[in-house]
Formats: structure tokens, C-alpha cells, sequence
């Protein structure tokens, strides 16, 4: 964010979550979020003004101004790029002292396929995690579109820590025939916000046993690129096993095929003042049976008053678990020390990964050392 | 003879290149000998092991020499300075007749007066002054005269533009050339030597950047208005990008040049879906291994994007809003890696193509031409200066002369 960093009364720092939409599929989610919960740091991004008119969010950027006349992108993805490349210092701004960002868009139009890159290139050079949500197109709206859907995809995951894919087709089954077109849609909008909000609520204080930002943090930077996730819902007296069966049979979750090759989960409980140890045993238990017994697993349980009589449950599931070329110790100190500017720089000595050039005078470039590989300098993670 | 051949010599942190060519009288190059050697001894421009370093220096002398069958006696280096910088300075000469008080007329000896006022440049110890370019004068309010010999006006302006270069770097060079031995006639810029070759006047006007790209340094030039706007040099190039590349890969320095030659591309979005590299297994102890080239180019895309950048804010920072109507033209080694121009186009945002030296005979092939391009250049820059650097004893006397550079 770009104001202080926010401290609690004895001046410890929480993690700050920005959410980010981007392009207009992503900027009616960041709005639905917006709409629930108005405390929710977000920024809406669109090359559209039209769009952005119509929702009320914290902030919106309206970029490419210049280049597409306040129209949007109308598909074209290089007018993407050009107009999130144009307005780039501005993103850069808003990505200040950020520890987690979560990219929300829609993929296959021309902002969101074309600045989402951009923007996941930004955030990583401004030290940001960053977590990408992305709902791929319905196989109806074309070959065209899912092709352009899944070169953006390739694009992100250079940059991007993690990224979710939400097929929308996925969303429906032939059991919804009466689902109205706006429902359809908003469907994923639904996951994403789902997977946002019990983020944040895992992550901030009130939670009973909950995950900290190194756990969500070692997820995303092992997951290899691809994540999965899933959420399900549940009220009453038998609301463990039907939450826990719900998961076990998500879409979302190959119908909880995935589950049983899963190298790493984070599952996030949250409940109201009712929520029973036993119910959690259960859900974690149910979940168990399925999971690899080597998986990586990590869960956190918040309680929330407005979940009263209700359990809720999300997991992120990692297909594959690799440790990400870029040093990760590196990758912490420049998320932490970034914030605390009165501190005295540290001169870096390292001489990792600088090969050949190791022995001999370094050739340093705005306070860099060119001789050490740029992916490491801009934390890049490498597929691999 | 009509016409004096002139030996130049580059040595690279990749290749020492010696060629030899002459000006012919209708203004056209023609190489009549080429020694080239791979060298040793030197990174990032600068030397590392001396001995090693003067092996591959007489190396190639001497094949360039057998190449010509006649001996050279002297050459001219071309150095990237140890990252050389370019700074402006202004000269200002007041022409008001001190007894009537009247604006005087400008003479030859005002311009040279001021061009000379405007040269003196006042450099740290350790800076050594390469070129000094003369610029735009200005008489009083009138900007960008060209010529203004016969002009009336009060106060009499020149522009400069000193190259200068890292003292160390350059005098170590010349002393190798000394001990090789071989008079050294001067030392010239190469990235200003590049544009030289590959840029004609009408590009020159309309606003041209040339960036060489080495193994070790990249060079750039940039040129508006028929001048020289800007100028530098880093310590990064073709060498990094294989550095990275065998960091990244964990793979041997000799197999990460293949894979960046044979394989690699500096733009991601060119690559094949899930396609992958085997790197066979050559010595004992490497087992062969496969590489995705995704990976591979996203390695070499982040350093050749870095590279670009460096030098589109170096312009920007020492002469901004420059409009670049004639492209970018890439020259050196690097600019063979595929996908660097189109990345060039991507972040310049206009055309960027090979520099190819024009007005040539001799080179091997047209499409090396972007390697020969500071040699061309440099052969071009030293006929231009109109004088003999072939003879030894003439020679060791422009030493003392042209130290400390002259103008282009």
C-alpha cells in the first residue's frame, strides 16, 4: 500500500494483502469484493472507463488513456500491453509495500490477457508475492479466445508466484440449465472471492490457529507455477462431513482427483464461536484420507461471529512441489527489509551465483551488481 | 602508393581482431586483411592475464599479416573504455569589440577559439578523454548554427561532447600494444566507431541509436541532428548472459554458449509450448540432462531485457526525448542472439535491425558485417582524420599529437 505501513498497538507489522483487479471480468469481481467487505485494500484496473465508472471500488486506474481512448482493448492484447506499459509507474506506486498480491482478472479479453504479465513482472520487481487468480473462458466462446487465454497464462507464470486457474467451465455442469447468464459468470468471481477473503482472514489476527505469511509464502514459491483451489460451505448439525465431502467431490478439484497426487495443501477453516475441535478433526481427517501421506500440508483454523452456525472450508492444493531456483532466504529479506526504511542498509556481499565473474571487480549499475544473474536480482522464477 | 592502408585492432573479450583496409579514393573501404583470434585474458573488457592476453594479440597480428602478406607497423585500438561515459560541456567566447562596443563579426580563429575553450574539459585523475565531439554552436539567441563563420553577434557558444574513458582500462591496453610490440596510434570508442560504419548521414539526422553488444561490454551510440547526443559503455554483454545461463542450468560455461547460440532466444513468447533441450552428456561426471526452453529463455530474456534498459535510460538520462526515427541498429556479437532485436523493437518501441557496414569490399559475408562493424568504422574514423598511420616513425610522433583524442 501506499500509505504506512499499518501497526497494531505494539508496533508489529501485518502482512499487507493487496487485491488487484484488471480487466473487466477482474474489476466486477474486485467490485463484488469491494461490495461485501469495504475494508478490503483493492485496486480495480481497466483500460475501459466505461466499466470503471460502474463500480465502486478503493481505487481505480484507468490506464492506456492515451492509447485506447478510454475504450477497452476491445481483444487485441498488444493494446493491453501498451496501455499497462504506459501507465507503469503508476502500478508501480500502488504496489508499494505490498507482501501479497492477488491479481484477479479474466483471461482471453485484451486488457486482461495483456496487462496482467505486465503487472506480475512489476509486482515482482517491487518484491511482491504474487498470487494470480484467473478464470479461463467457456469452451463456447471460441478457440481464438482460450488460445489467447493460455499464451497469457504462459506469460504470467514467468513472473508470478503462483497462479489459480478457474476454468468457468468447469463452474457449470448440465445439471445448471436454468442458471441465469450473470450467476454463470459470476461464478468464478464467487471462487476467487471465497479464496480472497478466507486469505485474509487466515492471515490476519483472529484466528485461532492460523497459518502465518511464511506458510502461504513457501506454498506459493514451491508450487511450480500452477495451483488449485477449491472452497465449500456448509451449515447445521452435520456440517463437517457435508463440508468435507463437498471438497473431496469439487469440480474445481477434478472431483477430488487432484487431492490424491497433491504434493502440497494449505486448508483454511473458518467457523463461528461454535466451531467444535471435533468438527475440525473431522474435515482434516476426511481430507487426510485421501491426501498423500508425504504431502506437504498446512491448515489454519479462524473463527469468525458472522460464521455462526456455519463452517467454511478452503484448500490450495499444489500439484507439483519444487524448490524455486531464486533463493528464497534472498526473497524473504527483500519482502521484510524493504519496510523498515529507517534501518541501515546492508551492503550485499554475497557473491552467489556470480559463476565466472565471481574473482573479479564487480561492475555495479544503480546500486546493483550487474555480474549477478538478472533472474536473481529480479527474483524471477524460472519454470522449471 | 594513393592510398594508405590502416591496421585496426579491437581486442574483445571474446575475439582479438585485427583488420586491415584502405580508403579508396571514392570513399569506399576495402579490407585487404582480417586476423582474428579467440581471445584469452580479458573479461568484461579489461585485461585479466596479461600474458595470456599478448598471445592472442600477436596471434592475431601475425594472421592478419600473413592474411595481407605485408607487415603492419602500427594500429589503431579500439577500446570500450573500461564503461566509458560521455559529458556535455559548453565553450563561450564573447565577441564584443572592446572599444566600440559593438557586436563584431565571427572569424575562423573565434570558432577555433571557442572549440578550444569548449575542450578543455576538466576530468577526474582516473578519466581518460577519448573523443571530443563538437556539437551545435549558438550566437547569442540563435541555436543549432552550423556554420557561422561571417555572423555578427555578441556571444559565441559551442557545445562538446567528451567521450572519455576509464584511464586504467585504456592505458593497459595501449601498453599491450606497445609490448606486442606494435605502435599504438590512438585509441578510438567503439561504440562510436560501430555507428561510424553502419550509420549514413540522412539516419544521422532523423535520430539513430547503435548499440554494440559484446561479449563483455556494450557500447552505444546515439545520434540526433546529425550529432552525437549521447554515448556510453557498460561492462555487460554476451558473457553475462552465458554466465547466467550456466548458473541458472547448472550446466558447464562451453554448454551454456551452445544453448544460448544454438538454442536460446531472448523473447519468452516465441518459445514451443512444453519443448524441451537435451544437453548431452560430453565430459565424465555430466550425465546429460534436459532443459526446458522455457526456462532457458526466460534466463536470457530477463538479461537481454536488463541490457536494453540500461541503455535506453542512459539516453534518456544524458539526452531525453530524443526521437529515434531511424530505429535502433545493433552491432557486435550479441545482436546474433535470436529474438534481440525483436526484443530491441519491443522496448525501444521502433525498428531495430542488424547494423551492417555499408560501403565495403572484402568482408567475409554480408551477414557477419554487424561483428566488423567497429573495425569498418574505425578504419573509416582514422582515414578521416587524414593521417598516415601506417609509417612507424610519423606515427610515434601522432601519439603525443592526437592524445587525448580530436575531433571526429
Amino acid at each position: 500500500m501506499s500509505d504506512a505501513p499499518e501497526k497494531d498497538v505494539r508496533g508489529i507489522k501485518a502482512p499487507r494483502i493487496l487485491v488487484m483487479g484488471i480487466g473487466s471480468s477482474g474489476v466486477r469481481a474486485v467490485a463484488s469484493m469491494y461490495a461485501i467487505n469495504p475494508d478490503l485494500k483493492a485496486v480495480a484496473i481497466d483500460t475501459d472507463a466505461k466499466v470503471l465508472e460502474s463500480v465502486t471500488v478503493e481505487r481505480n486506474i484507468q490506464v492506456g488513456a492515451t492509447i485506447t481512448r478510454g475504450m477497452s482493448a476491445g481483444g487485441d492484447i498488444e493494446l493491453g500491453r501498451q496501455s499497462i506499459e504506459h501507465d507503469s509507474s503508476n502500478i508501480r506506486k500502488q504496489l508499494q509495500q505490498v507482501d501479497l498480491l492477488v491479481i484477479v482478472a479474466g483471461l482471453g479479453g485484451g486488457t486482461g490477457s495483456g496487462a496482467v504479465p505486465v503487472i506480475t513482472r512489476i509486482a515482482r520487481e517491487a518484491g511482491s508475492l504474487v498470487l494470480t487468480m484467473v478464470s479461463m473462458p467457456f469452451a463456447f466462446e471460441g478457440k481464438k479466445i482460450s488460445r489467447i487465454a493460455e499464451e497469457a497464462l504462459k506469460r504470467i507464470r514467468t513472473h508470478a508466484d503462483a497462479i489459480v486457474r478457474i476454468p468457468n467451465e468447469r463452474l457449470v455442469d448440465r445439471a445448471d440449465v436454468e442458471l441465469p447468464v450473470e450467476q454463470a459468470f459470476a461464478r468464478s468471481h464467487k471462487v476467487m472471492k471465497d479464496g480472497i477473503f478466507s486469505l485474509g482472514r487466515m492471515l490476519s489476527s483472529n484466528g485461532v490457529c492460523s497459518l502465518d505469511f511464511a506458510c502461504i509464502r513457501t506454498m506459493l514459491s514451491n508450487c511450480d507455477g500452477f495451483c488449485h483451489f477449491a472452497g465449500a460451505e456448509a451449515s447445521g448439525a452435520d456440517r463437517a462431513k457435508m463440508v468435507a465431502d463437498s471438497l473431496l467431490k469439487h469440480r474445481l478439484l477434478n472431483k477430488g482427483r487432484l487431492l490424491e497426487n497433491a504434493e502440497g495443501i494449505i486448508i483454511g477453516l473458518t467457523g463461528g464461536h461454535d466451531l467444535k475441535l471435533a468438527e475440525i478433526e473431522k474435515v482434516m481427517n476426511r481430507l487426510q484420507e485421501k491426501l498423500p501421506e508425504d504431502v506437504w500440508l498446512n491448515f489454519g483454523v479462524a473463527v469468525d461471529p458472522s460464521f455462526e452456525g456455519r463452517l467454511s472450508a478452503i484448500v490450495l492444493v499444489a500439484e507439483q512441489w519444487k524448490t524455486p531456483l531464486v533463493d528464497a532466504s534472498r526473497q524473504m529479506g527483500l519482502t521484510f527489509n524493504r519496510n523498515n526504511a529507517q534501518g541501515q542498509g546492508e551492503l550485499p556481499l554475497e557473491t552467489i551465483g556470480k559463476g565466472e565473474f565471481t574473482y573479479i571487480d564487480p561492475t555495479i549499475l544503480n546500486n546493483q551488481d550487474i555480474d549477478v544473474p538478472t533472474y536473481i536480482r529480479r527474483d524471477i522464477k524460472l519454470p522449471r | 602508393m594513393a592510398n594508405e592502408s590502416i591496421a585496426v585492432l579491437e581486442i574483445g573479450t571474446r575475439t582479438v581482431r585485427v583488420l586491415v583496409g584502405e580508403m579508396r579514393d571514392d570513399g569506399v573501404i576495402s579490407v585487404v586483411g582480417i586476423g582474428e583470434e579467440p581471445s584469452r585474458g580479458i573479461r568484461k573488457g579489461e585485461i585479466v592475464n596479461r600474458d595470456d592476453a599478448i598471445k592472442c594479440l600477436r596471434k592475431a597480428i601475425k594472421v592478419a599479416e600473413e592474411n595481407r602478406r605485408k607487415n603492419i607497423h602500427s594500429v589503431m585500438l579500439i577500446t570500450s573504455g573500461g564503461q566509458a561515459e560521455a559529458k556535455k560541456s559548453m565553450g563561450i567566447h564573447k565577441l564584443i569589440d572592446p572599444v566600440d562596443n559593438l557586436p563584431m563579426e565571427v572569424l575562423d580563429e573565434d570558432v577555433a577559439e571557442v572549440v578550444e575553450i569548449a575542450r578543455k574539459v576538466a576530468l577526474p585523475e582516473n578519466r581518460i578523454k577519448l573523443h571530443t565531439l563538437q556539437q551545435y554552436f549558438q550566437l547569442d539567441d540563435s541555436m543549432k548554427v552550423t556554420d557561422l563563420v561571417g555572423m555578427a553577434g555578441e556571444e559565441l557558444r559551442v557545445e562538446m561532447l567528451t567521450i572519455h574513458g576509464k584511464r586504467s582500462a585504456v592505458d593497459n591496453f595501449r601498453k599491450l600494444v606497445d609490448d606486442a610490440p606494435i605502435p599504438c596510434t590512438d585509441a578510438v570508442f567503439s561504440g562510436l566507431c560501430s555507428a561510424m560504419a553502419v550509420v549514413g548521414e540522412e539516419q544521422k539526422k532523423a535520430g539513430v541509436l547503435v548499440i554494440d553488444i559484446g561479449a563483455g561490454t556494450t557500447d552505444f551510440a546515439l545520434y540526433h541532428d546529425g550529432f552525437v547526443q549521447a554515448a556510453g559503455s557498460f561492462g555487460v554483454g554476451g558473457d553475462h548472459v552465458t554466465n547466467d545461463i550456466s548458473i541458472g542450468l547448472q550446466v558447464t560455461h562451453s554448454q551454456a554458449e551452445h544453448l544460448k547460440v544454438k538454442e536460446g532466444s531472448a523473447l519468452t513468447n516465441l518459445m514451443e509450448r512444453e519443448h524441451s533441450i537435451s544437453i548431452p552428456a560430453v565430459s565424465q561426471g555430466f550425465g546429460g540432462k534436459m532443459v526446458r526452453a522455457v526456462t532457458l529463455n526466460t534466463i536470457i530474456n530477463a538479461r537481454m531485457d536488463e541490457i536494453f534498459n540500461l541503455v535506453k535510460d542512459e539516453i534518456e538520462r544524458q539526452s531525453s526525448n530524443v526521437p529515434l526515427s531511424a530505429g535502433v541498429l545493433l552491432t557486435g556479437g550479441g545482436s546474433f542472439l535470436n529474438g534481440a532485436r525483436d526484443l530491441g523493437q519491443k522496448i525501444f518501441n521502433v525498428p531495430c535491425t542488424h547494423g551492417k557496414p555499408f560501403e565495403v569490399h572484402g568482408l567475409p559475408s554480408s551477414k557477419q558485417g554487424p561483428l566488423y562493424a567497429a573495425h569498418i568504422g574505425a578504419i573509416r574514423y582514422a582515414a578521416s582524420l587524414n593521417k598516415v598511420v601506417e609509417k612507424p616513425s610519423f606515427g610515434k610522433k601522432m601519439i603525443r599529437f592526437f592524445w587525448g583524442g580530436a575531433h571526429e
